[in-house]
């Protein structure tokens, strides 16, 4: 992995999104990209859906206002990084934050969001329209970063045997191969599928040649309970998301189960789309 | 480590991916999973698949004898050359289905370019190396007979979502081969085309492929392979897809049959 992009509201800042990215880039050696995105308007946001939207502007740091109210954001993200070695860029993306990073999504490896980024005042959903829409659409994967982050031990890969759970599962191994030697865990649930051997032995077949330690764990229930269950419990580990997309996911983007989820469980998670 | 696949048509022996292989082996651990299917496609035999029909052209009891012996030479190969192998032996079932199942828990399809399926149809690429480039779960490499390292990366861009999922993927795949030169080509034959966010992808290949540098040619793709690929050492071509739509008529059907079938080239195909 080489390019990580971290998506932040240009108003607001938040350390711990900082904190995770830096130590995600510095683990890959990659450079991070903290964008800096600025909604500026509900209109631009709705012009955004249309098919007349003029392009956001992109624009770097130099030059701009001392007054300017992002920059201060700015000067504190390029620290953060100095302090931890890794090398940065800043990008100041204004009018069409989705769009924005949408279009950079296909050219980065790997975008970390701030579960709380929203632009518009008036959107109080959470997670916001901006998080549930590159969540969707982004054509890179997408880690949501926890609210606080002390490391990571354990990867937790959801896995129900389909095409888009493996996928997602070699999408992170390829991006953080840094992981094999960390425990691997492949949660499956089950309510009342038969299970395919031969499936079975060949994801293990995979999986020991990308990890050195695996465990698999068997739940029975319905698949978004069951997980969310399980995930309470851990700490210091990222969730791999390929598995149940639809139940989990849409959860996940309910703003009235969402934000139970997320700050309860408290742990990075990735996600990525076939 | 890499798990590759390889698929075996039944008594065949795949020699000349086997010889790539341990080419590839000092530069990376691999895992070598060869899949055994029929050699015979049942599937366009009983008309389930858009194939061509083929009749069975093999004794069963013959290839049983030949599985079984080039198994042996299999596992002997690998064990000289400490590649980690698995064999798995999936003869009953339909060739093309159970390859796609395979390439669900693999990193990489090795095929040959040259003798996929050739018993059934020799024109290559035939209907079930399109069918297996379309539906494969993995990336595949397409392997001349004379199959070398690569010398020079051909990265094929038309500003598509395809294109560069398979630039990133190659990336991901093969860190080892990306500090040799890299070229991004965009063909157009418009004179003063542009190319489609040149800043974005340049940043991006710049990242990962360490000698990199973008080739805008004003020609049709056909001239590309009699120029170009002809002052190349050994390329390779990264391509996205294969005669799928999403990618554009520079890098279409036409272009990467006329790679592997005239020119020899190993191609990368990846799509999601």
């Amino acid at each position: 992995m080489e390019k990580i992009l971290l998506a932040m509201d240009g108003s607001k800042q938040n350390t711990y999104a900082i904190d995770f990215a830096c130590y995600l880039a510095k683990l890959t050696q990659s450079r991070l990209t903290g964008v800096f995105l600025e909604g500026t308007s509900d209109e631009r946001m709705q012009g955004f859906l249309g098919v007349d939207e003029p392009e956001g502007v992109e624009e770097m740091t130099n030059g701009l206002r001392a007054a300017d109210p992002v920059l201060q954001h700015v000067h504190r993200f390029r620290e953060a990084c100095l302090c931890r070695e890794v090398p940065a860029k800043v990008h100041r993306d204004r009018g069409v934050p989705v769009g924005d990073i949408l279009l950079e999504s296909r050219f980065s490896d790997l975008i970390v969001v701030d579960p709380e980024t929203s632009f518009r005042s008036v959107d109080k959903s959470f997670p916001g329209r901006f998080i549930r829409e590159v969540l969707l659409a982004a054509e890179c994967p997408v880690v949501v970063s926890p609210y606080r982050f002390e490391g990571l031990d354990e990867v937790i890969f959801t896995y129900n045997g389909i095409s888009s759970s493996v996928f997602a599962i070699k999408q992170f191994t390829y991006l953080l191969p840094e992981f094999r030697q960390k425990k691997a865990v492949v949660v499956n649930v089950r309510n009342g599928e038969e299970v395919v051997i031969e499936e079975q032995y060949r994801m293990k077949e995979w999986m020991s040649a990308h990890y050195d330690e695996v465990e698999f764990v068997v739940l029975k229930g319905e698949a978004s309970d069951e997980l969310f269950g399980y995930l309470l419990d851990r700490k210091n580990a990222i969730v791999v998301l390929g598995a149940y997309g639809r139940g989990i996911l849409s959860r996940f983007l309910k703003p009235s189960h969402a934000s139970l989820l997320l700050r309860t469980i408290n742990l990075p998670i990735f996600i990525a789309h076939r | 480590m890499k798990k590759l696949l390889l698929p075996v048509e039944g008594g065949h022996y795949p020699q000349e991916l086997l010889d790539f292989v341990s080419t590839l082996q000092p530069m990376a651990p691999l895992l070598l999973t060869a899949a055994i299917v029929p050699e015979t496609d049942y599937v366009s035999m009983a008309g389930l698949r858009d194939l061509p029909s083929s009749a069975p052209h093999s004794c069963f009891g013959d290839e049983e004898r030949m599985v079984k012996y080039n198994r042996k030479r299999l596992e002997q190969f690998c064990e000289e050359r400490g590649i980690k192998l698995a064999v798995h032996e999936d003869r009953e079932d339909f060739a093309l289905p159970c390859l796609r199942r395979e390439s669900r828990y693999a990193d990489l399809m090795l095929l040959n370019s040259a003798h996929f399926f050739e018993d059934l149809d020799k024109d290559q690429p035939n209907a079930w190396m399109k069918e297996m480039l379309h539906r494969s779960e993995c990336p595949v490499l397409l392997m001349p007979d004379k199959a070398t390292l690569p010398g020079e990366l051909i990265l094929a861009y038309d500003g598509s979502a395809a294109s560069v999922f398979a630039i990133r993927q190659f990336a991901y795949l093969f860190p080892e081969f990306c500090r040799v030169q890299a070229t991004l080509v965009y063909i157009h034959n418009e004179f003063d085309a542009k190319i489609p966010e040149e800043d974005a992808v340049r940043e991006l290949c710049g990242l990962h492929y360490k000698k990199f540098r973008v080739l805008k040619l004003k020609m049709r793709p056909a001239d590309f392979y009699h120029t170009w690929i002809g002052m190349m050492s050994n390329p390779w071509l990264v391509t996205g897809s294969f005669g799928r739509s999403a990618l554009s008529e520079t890098f279409s059907r036409s272009f990467s049959t006329e790679l592997i079938r005239e020119h020899k080239v190993p191609v990368f195909v990846a799509h999601k």
